[in-house]
């Protein structure tokens, strides 16, 4: 079966250096910084896949490759099958419908100048052939959809919470019926309430459409209460991998480090473990 | 001589509205009180928009503009004191953001010699101070640490930056609103690590603001629930994890404990 989103051999390097130096002597030219290399990552229809690491491990790098954002320095990135780079206008126009993506911060993902309705019907002007009452009626299923009141498409962002624009950024995301949607640190920052309600309006939304995830997270509980399986990427690299039932086996020492940080769950295991 | 004490008194902050006959007052925090204590850990914790980050900009007075303390007051030691002249000196505070708390210009040098001036510690005494406030932060093992500028810096290195710039001061109680919220939870753990040693090495008292239980379940002593302003529940870490009594506890708490069990 052909994956929804395949990459592989992926390579990346930015100019520069970051302090500290941790480029490799001979990684590349002098002053180049590999953020990625050789991965090999496949995605299937309907299929939630957590990419867990560290900030600066490169899952947002890989993300906007995956997107095609950013082209790859080496390896490719096939969508259905056709490699993104030969994509032609439709191809193009498909593809972007069919892979979204959502961003950690919300409030400088969308115009603020922009009413929430404006911001929905975005994509659905470019990527779709909906015409205008269309749009708007679709704008309002978007927002139950994330719940939402239909009625704050006419607000603008700064008059909304937090919390509440994510989900104007999760409705934007899904206008087009994307058959994959990234969350790139999506629900990190949310408090503990709106995360479970996020991760289970979308949960409930993969039964109903059938629509993959790729959830980019560097919290474990996150990824092992949404996904299916759970892939590591530590300074570039896909390190290790595992199915998240009936548990997960994970055993490279980047991959523990961040096991072992989750907090305790109860004042009681802290203690214990502190012993 | 008994363990010092910051206490915040029914601290009240509004901001108003604007209506066609006056100004309307709109409440953000409601006669909130909180207990610090030399040595130990209280966690205000709530959901967002609670009003947490407004009641430590209140004790601080700090407060956005917008927004005014209509009541309360603030207690070192059981002595009533003006706010303004007890930050850097009595009390020092750790920002959530670390990169929007430094001045992008200046290197971790400049910002701790600013620290410093408020001290009255000059030259080398000053020099030393500041690599054993590095030292204890665990960025002490780089002499370049304080020529670099806050870009040239991890999240998680200018969070220890910041919490070395508040030992500098040497006040007695720290206030970290979301100390770890923008960092991966590897930096998360070891920043929280570093806090609770400071605690217990140097008797400090801390009042973390945060939205995460698992913060609290790690760190605190006594905690104070808020929603809407209020300030609901206060209780031992233990005993509120036990028997949470109030509502905003208990949706808290099941929602803590929902993302640690796998549906």
């Amino acid at each position: 079966m052909t994956a929804l989103l395949a990459a592989s051999g992926l390579g990346k390097s930015y100019p520069g250096k970051t302090y500290p130096d941790t480029s490799h002597p001979g990684a590349g030219r002098r002053g180049e910084r590999p953020v990625l290399s050789g991965i090999n990552l496949s995605l299937g229809e309907g299929e939630c896949v957590a990419l867990l690491g560290r900030s600066g491990s490169g899952k947002s790098t890989l993300a906007r490759l995956l997107l095609g954002l950013e082209e790859a320095d080496a390896g490719t990135v096939r969508f259905r099958g056709a490699a993104l780079p030969g994509l032609d206008r439709a191809g193009r126009r498909a593809f972007h419908a069919a892979v979204q993506m959502v961003l950690q911060d919300p409030l400088s993902a969308v115009n603020p100048r922009h009413s929430v309705g404006r911001i929905l019907a975005e994509p659905l002007r470019h990527l779709t052939d909906l015409p205008s009452p269309a749009r708007d009626a679709r704008a309002g299923e978007l927002l139950a959809m994330v719940g939402l009141d239909p009625a704050s498409a006419g607000r603008l962002p700064g008059q909304l919470s937090g919390g509440q624009v994510q989900r104007v950024g999760l409705a934007r995301a899904l206008a087009t019926r994307p058959a994959l949607v990234v969350l790139d640190e999506a629900v990190s920052n949310l408090d503990a309430p709106r995360q479970v309600e996020i991760l289970d309006r979308l949960a409930h939304l993969r039964r109903a459409h059938g629509t993959a995830f790729l959830l980019i997270t560097h919290d474990v509980r996150l990824a092992r209460r949404f996904a299916d399986r759970v892939v590591v990427l530590s300074e570039g690299r896909i390190v290790d991998a595992s199915p998240c039932r009936p548990g997960l086996a994970l055993s490279h020492p980047a991959a523990r480090e961040l096991v072992d940080a989750v907090l305790p769950a109860s004042p009681r295991m802290a203690r214990e473990e502190a012993r | 001589m008994s363990a010092r004490t910051l206490r915040a008194e029914g601290l009240t902050v509004e901001t108003w509205r604007e209506t066609r006959r006056a100004r309307e007052p709109v409440p953000l925090v409601r006669d909130a009180t909180l207990e610090l204590r030399e040595g130990e850990v209280l966690a205000l914790v709530g959901a967002s928009g609670s009003g947490k980050s407004l009641a430590c900009a209140a004790l601080l007075d700090v407060l956005p503009p917008g927004t005014r303390r209509r009541a309360g007051c603030i207690l070192l030691d059981g002595a009533e004191t003006e706010p303004a002249s007890l930050r850097g000196r009595a009390v020092a505070c750790v920002l959530q953001a670390p990169r929007t708390a430094f001045n992008p210009l200046r290197t971790i040098g400049d910002h701790a010699g600013e620290t410093l001036s408020v001290t009255g510690l000059r030259g080398a005494a000053g020099r030393a101070a500041m690599e054993q406030a590095l030292a204890e932060v665990g960025l002490g093992d780089d002499p370049r640490v304080p020529d670099l500028y806050p870009f040239q810096m991890s999240g998680g290195m200018l969070q220890r930056a910041m919490i070395a710039l508040a030992l500098l001061s040497r006040a007695p109680f720290l206030v970290a609103d979301e100390p770890t919220t923008d960092l991966d939870l590897v930096a998360q753990a070891r920043v929280l690590d570093l806090l609770a040693g400071l605690v217990r090495e140097r008797g400090l008292g801390l009042l973390i603001v945060t939205h995460d239980l698992g913060v609290v379940a790690r760190l605190a002593d006594q905690v104070a629930v808020m929603e809407e302003g209020r300030i609901v529940e206060t209780n031992t870490a233990a005993a509120l994890f036990a028997h949470p009594s109030h509502l905003a506890t208990r949706a808290l708490l099941a929602a803590h404990r929902a993302l640690h069990e796998v549906p």
